[in-house]
């Protein structure tokens, strides 16, 4: 028995060469993109969807107007659906364009001209299917008893159609409608007229649900049960019945949208797939009580323009995308900056060039990281616990080990477009105010915590020091001499950087703050600070507490889960927080944001926790936020940001770096950062990456072989002698 | 029997009411909707509206045990007429009084408290008379997509059409009261538009809902997850069952010898180790150092076989010290009974003692321990389906946790604690089957 298992599993060997592989053995030679993602995506519906890990599905899929071009830095709007950028018009309050732009005060509206390119056609789709007589054949299942079906894959002959302007319009209009719980509304609410279109669609609401109630009453039924009827026939509305006063169709494709503001931003925002066209049938067919009841909406059926679409497939172990074959022409772009010069590969080639792109489920790093090793996925993250072995920390600027070099590994470390800081709140009576002592504090705690250690202590030396709060990339961001922070660095000339100040600094600040030596001038008590958090670690507490100690200021904290946390954000009842934030476009107005007094958390819940609020700076920045990217621009920046490190009302701490590890026959492929539609231009080397995974994957059976056929033998042997010995 | 089957399914009743009101209490009152609804919905830029129809869609905005009668928000001047109230005395009536020139910061705060007040079906009552349009516009808007039906009162002649695109329209004070009756609740559904109707009391007949986090619908997402569980879950019981009372045979039939001790040293060993140990040593070598299964992941079909080896052999290693040294304890216990004494006294060979006459016997004590198993099957194991990505139940439970998807939680926890039940009263039932001396009564 035990000869005929060995024969066999050594008969096997030829036949499966990879018993590791955790794909289909036929699919090793298809041009797939292998991914991992650690949780379902919450929802794909592009009125919804926010998240980085929904947009790295839903803008494979979804196409908004505009996108960043892929090999230009700094980032570049170029058309995607349009046919060219927009044309801006800025009117005053009588309608007439307004020529001196300085010099004018008032209310600006700015008109946004929109051209659209002809002959994009939909994903096929069964929304779209029409029979004989032109109508859809799939709209109305409940009078249809004939079709049946489990899956929405097996609906034969899915149609598709054109791309009209009316499906960009529906869209804007579900954003605007609340049932969508779309989390952007304050920049639809900026488009002339929403405020009627609002009140318009919920008076259609309210006006078909009058009319459901009288039907129901001509029925002759007692009770009308609303939510239940609204559960199994939702109210779908006609939106393009209502008016808008910002947004005109001018032609087939052409439209118009006005804002009440300059808001040169918008065009990052059209960028989204928020802005993408949705075409009615696919609400239409969603919404069938038959095809909901089965788990069928848009929030996990995508019904895009885009280079791929989904297959059918087990969501909960993998996404599989698939090329769409009605998709329009699209060329891998021919021109890219001079750091990006060797991504120029495939110039001119059509997109996509991958077939598929199958995203498995990973909840678990160490997996990932198995895998990725193995060449069963193209890209990691660095685990934690395999940090040390991946990447040579005694080389100082974190290169790969020789391990991973032999591996033919690229690592790529990106900037996130993002910044940790250590805020103050500035409504605090002992961190927070505006005066010269209080200032002088929030000073000498910048100095005393030293952000270049904690990156080093905590994130394996994967940040920078901050300086500022625009990140690194971002127009605004200066390097150097020109741009590090003169109250918590001096510039050292003889190392050509920046060097924290040194804390005898602090501590003199910390006395003219009125706290000589961290003792309270008038009570003759230690200063104690509260650090408000969520739980963390202990050793990054520990360490917190060393660096308030250098001032001999002692540190408390205050953990808590999240939602009491934000609950004292909203209160303003803490002292000091740790928060981030992510960049949702390459504008420095983006992070300028976080601290301009209107955003207050506290008064206006808005985004601003350290609710600062400094008229001066708040007077910069709106000139700042409508301006186009220029000298002068750059100026107030500066003036800006001088301002804030004066005012120390957050410890910039740093801008985290990704570390990525890519194998060698994934092409085209960068961090996307602010891109989040790059898998159509990446492609990969089939042929090599057979090869290193045959190289990788040779089982290696001797030794658990010869461990388990040793524990079986002595098992076996000495239950036998037992038995010999009983015998006689 | 049956007698006895009917009053043990009674009794599970209780219990099952029991767990219920605790993970109830314990998911559902602790947090607050209004936090529940934040964690979900995430932290930018979220809106008092998105909060509140989110906690609708969700039932988050019902109150807890008791559907009392709604409140109904009467918005009036200080000097309105107030006298048509009296007609709606049975209500809970708040009356608001605005201050009727402009859009100040009260009205602004008033409004925002409002709308963390607002539950079930509230009315807005407005009463436009000596209010400027501005303020009645601003209500308005405020309130757009809250859901709130608000409605305007004629209570003087005076004409308010201008103020009447609203979402009911102008009544007349003596049209109130039929109205509200119209949308207040009444009977049953005191008791059913609850929190803990719609979150608890429906799990008696397993309808679970939607999750909080996907809106996904929980029973289809359990019958789709049953599946990958029972692959891995229904081999690792059976083949563990055979191996383990097989070794615990043979080493109870050489009891003493060195082979009992140094397996009882071994399955010490194994035993004292922590599974999530095994997991991860096995899926280091066995995944990665010696390349012989996927490191994780899931196929349907016959595929699903590579992927479940790995996981179905870490489970058996990982359970077999326990097993097998609890299987020895009672094949041991039999051994020394009177009648295989006797069984051997008469000449039968050790092996026909062991198989036909001891076996039988510790049967009972065996099934106690099966039978109860049983349920886990197709709860599945939380890290094992977590590490290996099998898209099983156990991985949706720690999900729910990880998501803190209460809903999702709240629902395997009562499935649990069902299959539990059920399978307690399968294990007296196959008593009578194993054990002719045992009556059900």
């Amino acid at each position: 028995m035990k000869k005929i298992l060995i024969l066999f599993l050594i008969l096997m060997l030829p036949v499966y060469a990879e018993w590791n592989n955790p794909y289909s053995k036929n699919e090793e030679k298809e041009k797939i993109i292998y991914r991992a993602f650690s949780s379902k995506p919450k929802s794909l519906d592009p009125a919804i969807a926010y998240y980085s890990d929904e947009m790295a599905v839903l803008c494979q899929i979804y196409e908004p107007l505009f996108q960043y071009h892929y090999l230009k830095r700094p980032y570049e709007l170029e058309p995607l659906l349009a046919a060219k950028m927009p044309d801006v018009k800025l009117l005053d309050e009588k309608g007439n364009e307004i020529i001196d732009q300085e010099n004018y005060k008032g209310n600006i509206n700015s008109i946004w001209t929109l051209k659209l390119k002809k002959g994009i056609k939909y994903q096929n789709h069964p929304c779209f299917t029409k029979d004989e007589t032109g109508n859809y054949k799939y709209h109305n299942l409940s009078n249809s008893k004939e079709i049946v079906f489990t899956d929405l894959f097996d609906l034969p002959n899915p149609g598709t159609r054109e791309v009209t302007i009316k499906d960009y319009v529906y869209q804007i209009y579900r954003l605007a409608d609340v049932r969508n719980k779309c989390p952007i509304v304050f920049i639809i609410d900026k488009i002339k007229g929403m405020d009627s279109v609002k009140k318009g669609i919920s008076n259609e609401i309210e006006n078909i649900r009058k009319m459901r109630i009288e039907k129901s009453k001509e029925r002759g039924e007692l009770v009308y049960n609303r939510e239940e009827d609204e559960k199994e026939n939702p109210i779908i509305i006609d939106y393009l019945k209502i008016p808008c006063e910002g947004i005109k169709i001018i032609d087939d494709v052409t439209f118009e949208i006005t804002l009440t503001e300059k808001y040169p931003q918008f065009q990052y925002w059209l960028s989204m797939t928020f802005f993408c066209p949705i075409p009615w049938e696919a609400i239409a067919f969603y919404e069938q009580k038959e095809v909901k009841s089965k788990g069928f909406t848009l929030l996990n059926y995508p019904v895009g323009t885009g280079p791929f679409k989904f297959e059918k497939c087990n969501r909960n172990a993998r996404m599989i995308l698939s090329k769409n074959e009605n998709y329009h022409d699209d060329f891998y772009p021919k021109e890219a900056s001079p750091e990006l010069k060797n991504f120029l590969k495939y110039a001119g080639q059509k997109l996509p060039l991958a077939d598929k792109i199958i995203w498995t489920k990973e909840p678990e790093t160490t997996s990932q990281w198995i895998k990725f090793q193995q060449g069963y996925l193209e890209a990691a993250g660095i685990p934690e616990q395999s940090f040390t072995s991946a990447i040579d920390l005694n080389s100082g600027n974190g290169e790969l080990s020789q391990k991973m070099k032999s591996k033919n590994l690229r690592l790529v470390k990106a900037p996130r477009g993002s910044i940790w800081y250590l805020g103050f709140n500035m409504l605090d009576p002992i961190v927070g105010g505006y005066e010269e002592k209080n200032r002088k504090l929030r000073q000498a705690i910048s100095i005393a915590v030293d952000s270049d250690e904690y990156i080093k202590t905590f994130n394996n030396g994967r940040g920078i020091v901050a300086h500022n709060l625009i990140p690194p990339g971002m127009f605004g961001h200066k390097e150097g001499k020109e741009g590090f922070n003169p109250y918590v660095f001096d510039w050292d000339e003889a190392q050509n950087k920046a060097v924290q100040k040194n804390i005898s600094v602090a501590k003199k600040l910390l006395e003219e703050a009125g706290y000589p030596n961290g003792f309270d001038k008038e009570t003759g008590k230690q200063l104690v600070l509260f650090f408000d958090t969520v739980k963390q670690s202990a050793t990054n507490n520990d360490w917190y507490k060393s660096q308030f100690a250098k001032l001999n200021i002692a540190l408390e904290f205050r953990e808590t889960d999240n939602n009491r946390l934000a609950e004292k954000y909203d209160n303003g009842g803490f002292q000091l927080f740790f928060a981030g934030w992510n960049a949702d476009y390459p504008d420095p107005e983006n992070f300028l944001f976080l601290l301009s007094g209107p955003n207050g958390k506290v008064k206006f819940k808005g985004e601003n926790i350290a609710n600062y609020s400094n008229p001066e700076f708040d007077k910069l920045f709106d000139q700042i936020k409508s301006m186009e990217n220029s000298p002068k621009r750059l100026e107030l920046i500066d003036q800006a940001l001088e301002i804030i490190r004066k005012d120390s009302p957050w410890k910039f701490s740093f801008y985290p770096v990704d570390y990525i590890l890519y194998h060698q026959w994934y092409e085209n492929v960068m961090p996307g950062g602010i891109i989040n539609n790059g898998s159509k231009y990446q492609a990969v080397d089939v042929d090599l990456r057979l090869k290193y995974r045959e190289i990788e994957n040779k089982p290696k059976l001797v030794w658990p072989l010869s461990i388990l056929i040793f524990l079986v033998f002595v098992f076996f042997m000495t239950a036998y002698r037992f038995l010999k010995k009983e015998m006689n | 029997m049956w007698a006895y089957l009917l009053r043990r399914i009674l009794y599970a009743i209780p219990i099952l009411i029991t767990i219920n009101i605790f993970t109830f209490v314990l998911f559902f009152c602790v947090n607050t909707p209004e936090n529940v609804a934040r964690s979900i919905l995430g932290e930018k830029n979220v809106k008092p509206e998105m909060i509140h129809s989110w906690k609708k869609e969700h039932f988050y905005h019902l109150p807890t045990f008791i559907n009392s009668k709604d409140t109904i928000f009467y918005f009036c001047t200080i000097d309105s007429d107030k006298s048509f109230l009296e007609k709606i005395q049975s209500y809970k009536v708040e009356i608001i009084e605005l201050s009727q020139e402009k859009i100040d910061e009260k009205l602004i705060n008033q409004s925002t408290l409002l709308k963390q007040k607002i539950t079930g079906n509230s009315i807005f009552l407005i009463n436009p008379i000596g209010m400027k349009k501005e303020v009645v516009d601003f209500l308005k808007s405020q309130f757009l997509g809250f859901g709130v039906p608000y409605v305007l009162i004629q209570t003087s002649d005076v004409s308010i059409a201008e103020y009447s695109n609203s979402l009911i329209g102008i009544l007349k004070p003596d049209q109130i009261k039929p109205y509200c009756d119209s949308i207040q609740v009444k009977g049953l559904n005191h008791f059913t538009q609850t929190l803990f109707y719609q979150k608890a009391v429906q799990l008696f007949w397993f309808q679970f809902g939607k999750s909080d986090r996907n809106n996904m619908d929980i029973k289809e997402e359990i019958l789709t997850r049953m599946g990958p569980s029972l692959m891995i879950t229904v081999p690792s019981f059976i083949i563990g069952l055979m191996l383990n009372i097989g070794i615990a045979m043979i080493i109870a039939y050489c009891r003493g010898s060195l082979l009992d001790r140094s397996t009882l040293f071994i399955c010490i060993f194994l035993m004292s180790l922590s599974s999530l140990f095994y997991i991860i040593i096995g899926q280091f070598y066995f995944g990665f150092i010696w390349k012989i299964f996927p490191a994780s992941g899931y196929q349907s079909g016959w595929d699903s076989i590579r992927f479940i080896l790995l996981p179905i052999f870490i489970g058996q290693i990982s359970s077999i010290g326990g097993s097998v040294r609890f299987y020895r304890t009672l094949f041991l216990e039999e051994i020394n009974k009177d009648f295989v004494r006797t069984a051997r006294a008469k000449g039968l060979s050790e092996f026909s003692v062991l198989f036909k006459h001891t076996l039988k016997s510790a049967m009972i004590p065996i099934l106690t321990g099966v039978v109860v198993a049983i349920p886990g099957l197709f709860t599945g194991g939380l890290l094992m389906e977590n590490f290996f990505a099998i898209p099983g139940l156990g991985a949706f439970t720690l999900e729910g946790i990880e998501g803190q998807d209460f809903r999702i939680v709240g629902s395997m926890v009562y499935l649990g604690s069902f299959m539990y039940i059920v399978a307690l009263i399968l294990t007296d039932i196959t008593y009578t089957m194993v054990d002719p001396r045992v009556k059900l009564k």
